[in-house]
C-alpha cells in the first residue's frame, strides 16, 4: 500500500482539525485576463501557508485551506483539456444536480441565500482557529488580499461549535468518521468496514477488532475513496482531473442547511403523544443516538455518557442483529447514513459510500424560553470524498432522502432528507408506532461541488 | 423516481453461446435457486437474457455481413446504475461470470470500474419506456404483496367476532408481525 | 406457482435509411406521460427502441433493428391482441419502418409477424413473480391503507380501534 504523501494533502481531510471556530470566505475571480492570471499567481502562492495533514508537533492557533469549483477552475481559465478531465458531477455543480439530491420546493437553488447559489462560489477559503478575534482579523487580511489579486470577495459564512459538540437540534455530532487504511489514529472500532474477525488480523496495522463483538473485525478503508491518486475500494486510483491536478486532492461538497428547531421540538411534541414514546426516546430513536452520543443499538432504553464519551466503543456496533429496528429504529438518521452491515451482503453495498464529514454548526443556540426565537442557524455540511456522485450524492439521494434501502419505501430522514411530501415514519417496536413528518426539518441554502487541490497541484496553477 | 430500464447487447463467440444456453438448462433444473440468489438483491424488477443468433435480415438489401451472434440483457431496476453495478460486483460475480466471462471484451466481473466501462460501452439509449407503477419499488412490491397475505389472514381470524379488547390485542398483533412490511 | 406475467422480447429490423425516421415516430407517437403501452392493460413494464447491433467490423456497420419488450399479465397472446386493438395507430407509425410488417389492422397478420419476430428468453429474474398488475395495484393500496390505519389506530382505545376497523372494513 503507497504511503500518504501527507506534506502534499491539505489538511482537515484525513485529520479533522477539532478548531471551535471557522470562517467560510467565498469569492468569484473576475472576469477580465489579468484577474484571472492574477488570481492563479495568488492561489499557486498559498500553496506554502495552507495547512497540510502533515503532523503537528505543536498545534497551531489557525489553519487555513483551499477549494474550488468548476465554475472557479474555469473562471482562471486553465486549459481545455484540464477541465475536461474532471468528473461530470464536479463540472455540473450542486445546483445542476438539485433533482439527484432532493433539492425543491424550500430548498431548491432558486431559493437559496445571496451569495451561495449557482455560479455565485468560484473559490472557498476555509479557516479554523481557536479564537473569534483572531479569525476575524485574517479574514479581513485575506479578502483585502484576494481583492487585490484578481477576486472579487463574496460571502464570508461564520461557524462554531456548540458546547459538548453538540449541533442545534441537541445531538453530539461528529461522530462514525470512516477510517482510512495509513492513518493510525483512525485505528478505532467501527470506523471501518465491519468484516469477519480471523486470527492474522491482529498484526494487521488496518484491521482492529471489535470489543463488543466476537465476530467482528473493522478494516480501515482504502485512502482512495477520500483522496485521489490512491487505490480505492475496488482496487485502483479512482477517476482523477488530469496532471498536476491528479493527485493528493479531493472532492468537497459544501452545503449550508438551516435547521428548524422550533419546528423539530414541536413535531416531536406531537409525536410523543401519538405514539407513546417519551420525547427522549423519541428523539433519540429519530436520530439513532442519545444526546450523549451513545447510541441505541447498544443502549436502546437509556442513555449511556460513559458509552457516549468512550471513542473506543461508542461508534463499534452493527445492525444485523437488529434486522427489524427494535433497538434502533431502520429509518433512524445515522442507520441511513451509515448502514454499516444493515444492507444487502452485511457491509459489501455500504463500504463504497462513505464520506468524510468536516462541518460545524452556524447561528446562535435555539433558545426554548422564546416564542419568537425564528434565528438562522444550523450546520454547515463538508463532506469530503473521492467521488460526489458514488458517495454523497448515493448518501444523499438513495439513503436520506428515500427508505426503500431500508424496506421503508419512499419516505425520507426528517432530519437531514428532502421530505417532499408526508414521509411516515416507523419505529420497531412491540407494536410498532408511527409518526408521520410533514415536512423536512433541514433546508439546503446555498452551496456548491468543489475540488480541493494537492498542494503541489495547487502551486502548479500559476503556470498549467 | 421510475425505474431504470438498461439495454446491454454484447456479441458473443459460438462456443460462448453453448456454454451460455448450457447453464440456462440447468438453472431451470435446480428450480429457480440461481433466480433467487439474484432477487435477493432486491432492486430487479424484470431482468432477462436472450441469444440473438441471427439478426432480422432486410430483404431490399443486398449480401450484408451480418451482425455477430449477441447476448441480449434488458432489465429494469430502482436505485441508480451505480448501486446497480456494485451489487452485481460485489453479490454475484460470479453469476456474472457465467454468463460474461466468454463475451467480447468482457473485463472481468469483480471490480466496478471495468464493469461499469463495459457497460456504458455496450448499452443502448431507450427511446420509450413504461412503468405502470413508476413510484413502487421492487421491494415495495414485494413487501404488499406478502403483507396482503399475511392481512388477508388476520382479517379471517378476526372475522369470527371478538371483543374489543381482544380485538385490539390481535392488531397490535398482527401489526408486531408484519412490521417489516408495512 | 405458475408465474402471473410473461415476457415478450419482439427484435425485427428496421428497413435501411429509416432508422432516423423510426426514431423520430417513437418521440412524436409514445411520449412519456401517455404511454400506448398503458392502453393495452395488463402491462408492467415496457420499452421501445431502436438500436444497433455489434458491428463485426468498424467498415461495415450493421443495419438498425427495433426492439420492442414487455413485461405483462399472462396470457401473452391476449396482451398482444390487446395492444393491437387499443395502440393500431401508434404502432403502425414506427413498426411501419420494419421490413415485413403487415401492419395492425388484421390481427391474424399481426399475430404471425410478431411470433416470427419473437426471441426467446433463456433465463429471467422477476422481482415479484406471482402477481398480476392488478394485484399489484391493489396490493400497494392496501399497504398505504394498513399504514395509515396502524398510525391513526395507535391513539385510539380498543372500542374506538375496533369501530374503526369495521368501518373501514366493513366488517
Amino acid at each position: 500500500m503507497t504511503a500518504l504523501e501527507a506534506d502534499d494533502i491539505q489538511g482537515n481531510i484525513l485529520r479533522g482539525y477539532n478548531f471551535p471556530r471557522a470562517r467560510y470566505l467565498f469569492a468569484r475571480v473576475r472576469a477580465d485576463a489579468a484577474s484571472a492570471e492574477a488570481a492563479r499567481r495568488w492561489l499557486a502562492a498559498q500553496a506554502d501557508p495552507v495547512t497540510s495533514e502533515a503532523e503537528w508537533s505543536e498545534k497551531p492557533r489557525l489553519a487555513g485551506n483551499l477549494a474550488l469549483s468548476y465554475r472557479g477552475l474555469e473562471a482562471l481559465r486553465l486549459p481545455g483539456w484540464l477541465l475536461a478531465s474532471f468528473p461530470g458531477d464536479f463540472r455540473a455543480g450542486m445546483a445542476a444536480r438539485a433533482d439527484l439530491i432532493g433539492d425543491a420546493g424550500d430548498g431548491a437553488p432558486a431559493t437559496w441565500d445571496e451569495g451561495l447559489r449557482e455560479g455565485d462560489i468560484h473559490v472557498l477559503v476555509t479557516l479554523q482557529g481557536e479564537d473569534g478575534d483572531a479569525l476575524g482579523r485574517t479574514t479581513e487580511r485575506v479578502r483585502r488580499d484576494m481583492a487585490a489579486n484578481g477576486f472579487a470577495p463574496g460571502v464570508v459564512q461564520e461557524a462554531a461549535k456548540l458546547g459538548e459538540n453538540r449541533e442545534h437540534f441537541g445531538f453530539t455530532d461528529g461522530f462514525g468518521q470512516p477510517a482510512v487504511a495509513g492513518v493510525a489514529r483512525h485505528a478505532i472500532p467501527g470506523q471501518g468496514v465491519p468484516i469477519r474477525r480471523r486470527p492474522w488480523h491482529r498484526r494487521h496495522p488496518d484491521i482492529v477488532a471489535s470489543a463488543t463483538d466476537r465476530r467482528v473485525a473493522w478494516r480501515a478503508l482504502r485512502a482512495g475513496e477520500f483522496v485521489l491518486g490512491y487505490d480505492d475500494e475496488d482496487g485502483g486510483p479512482p477517476p482523477a482531473p488530469a496532471a498536476p491536478l491528479h493527485r493528493n486532492g479531493s472532492f468537497m461538497v459544501w452545503r449550508k442547511l438551516r435547521q428548524d428547531v422550533a419546528g423539530f421540538r414541536a413535531w416531536l411534541a406531537e409525536a410523543a403523544g401519538s405514539t407513546g414514546y417519551d420525547e427522549g426516546l423519541l428523539a433519540a430513536k429519530v436520530i439513532g443516538r442519545w444526546p450523549d452520543g451513545s447510541p441505541l443499538i447498544l443502549r436502546p432504553r437509556y442513555g449511556d455518557r460513559v458509552l457516549g464519551n468512550d471513542v473506543g466503543r461508542v461508534n463499534d456496533f452493527g445492525y444485523r442483529d437488529d434486522p427489524e429496528g427494535l433497538a434502533c429504529p431502520r429509518g433512524a438518521h445515522i442507520r441511513r447514513a451509515n448502514p454499516r452491515d444493515a444492507l444487502h451482503a452485511g457491509g459489501r453495498l455500504t463500504a463504497r459510500h462513505r464520506i468524510l464529514r468536516r462541518g460545524m454548526p452556524y447561528g446562535a443556540p435555539y433558545d426554548p424560553g422564546d416564542a419568537d426565537d425564528t434565528g438562522d442557524r444550523g450546520l454547515v455540511f463538508v463532506a469530503l470524498q473521492a467521488s460526489i456522485e458514488r458517495q454523497f450524492e448515493i448518501v444523499q439521494g438513495r439513503w436520506l432522502n428515500d427508505g426503500d434501502a431500508f424496506g421503508l419505501g419512499r419516505t425520507a430522514d426528517p432530519v437531514a432528507g428532502a421530505v417532499a411530501c408526508p414521509a411516515r415514519q416507523a419505529f420497531g417496536d412491540h407494536p410498532p408506532r408511527y409518526a408521520t413528518a410533514l415536512r423536512s426539518f433541514v433546508t439546503p441554502r446555498g452551496g456548491e461541488y468543489l475540488f480541493v487541490p494537492g498542494i503541489t497541484g495547487l502551486r502548479s496553477l500559476a503556470t498549467v | 423516481m421510475a425505474p431504470t430500464p438498461l439495454t446491454v447487447l454484447t456479441p458473443v463467440p459460438r462456443w460462448w453461446s453453448v456454454w451460455v444456453r448450457l447453464t440456462w438448462f440447468f438453472s431451470a433444473l435446480v428450480r429457480g435457486l440461481v433466480q433467487r440468489r439474484l432477487r435477493s438483491l432486491s432492486f430487479i424488477h424484470f431482468a432477462h437474457w436472450s441469444l440473438v443468433h441471427r439478426w432480422p435480415p432486410d430483404p431490399a438489401v443486398g449480401r450484408e455481413r451480418a451482425a455477430p451472434r449477441t447476448l441480449m440483457f434488458l432489465t429494469t431496476f430502482d436505485g441508480s446504475s451505480i448501486q446497480y453495478i456494485d451489487a452485481f460486483v460485489r453479490v454475484v460475480p460470479t453469476q456474472i461470470e457465467a454468463l460474461y466471462a466468454g463475451a467480447r471484451g468482457f473485463p472481468g466481473s469483480r471490480r466496478f470500474r471495468p464493469v461499469a466501462r463495459y457497460i456504458s460501452e455496450h448499452m443502448h439509449r431507450v427511446d420509450h419506456a413504461y412503468a405502470a407503477h413508476p413510484d413502487a419499488t421492487t421491494t415495495a412490491i414485494a413487501q404488499a404483496l406478502e403483507l396482503r397475505d399475511r392481512f388477508a389472514a388476520f382479517e379471517r381470524r378476526v372475522a369470527r367476532g371478538s371483543g374489543n379488547e381482544r380485538f385490539a390485542r390481535e392488531w397490535e398483533r398482527f401489526l408486531t408481525e408484519v412490521q417489516d412490511l408495512v | 406457482m405458475a408465474a402471473a406475467t410473461e415476457a415478450l422480447v419482439l427484435l425485427a429490423r428496421v428497413r435501411a435509411g429509416e432508422a432516423d425516421a423510426a426514431r423520430q415516430a417513437i418521440k412524436a407517437h409514445w411520449p412519456a406521460d401517455r404511454s400506448p403501452f398503458a392502453a393495452a392493460g395488463g402491462t408492467h413494464l415496457a420499452r421501445l427502441q431502436v438500436l444497433t447491433p455489434p458491428a463485426r467490423s468498424r467498415r461495415r456497420a450493421p443495419g438498425e433493428h427495433l426492439l420492442l419488450a414487455a413485461d405483462v399479465d399472462a396470457p401473452l397472446d391476449a396482451w398482444i391482441e390487446r395492444l393491437r386493438r387499443a395502440a393500431a395507430g401508434p404502432l403502425d407509425v414506427v413498426l411501419g419502418h420494419c421490413a415485413f410488417y403487415p401492419g395492425a389492422a388484421e390481427p391474424a397478420a399481426f399475430a404471425r409477424w410478431v411470433a416470427a419476430n419473437r426471441l426467446s428468453v433463456g433465463f429471467s429474474v422477476i422481482g415479484s413473480p406471482g402477481a398480476t398488475l392488478a394485484e399489484v395495484g391493489a396490493a400497494l393500496d392496501l399497504r398505504a391503507e394498513i399504514g395509515a390505519f396502524a398510525e391513526a389506530g395507535q391513539q385510539m382505545t380498543p372500542s374506538a380501534l375496533h369501530a374503526a376497523w369495521r368501518a373501514w372494513r366493513g366488517a
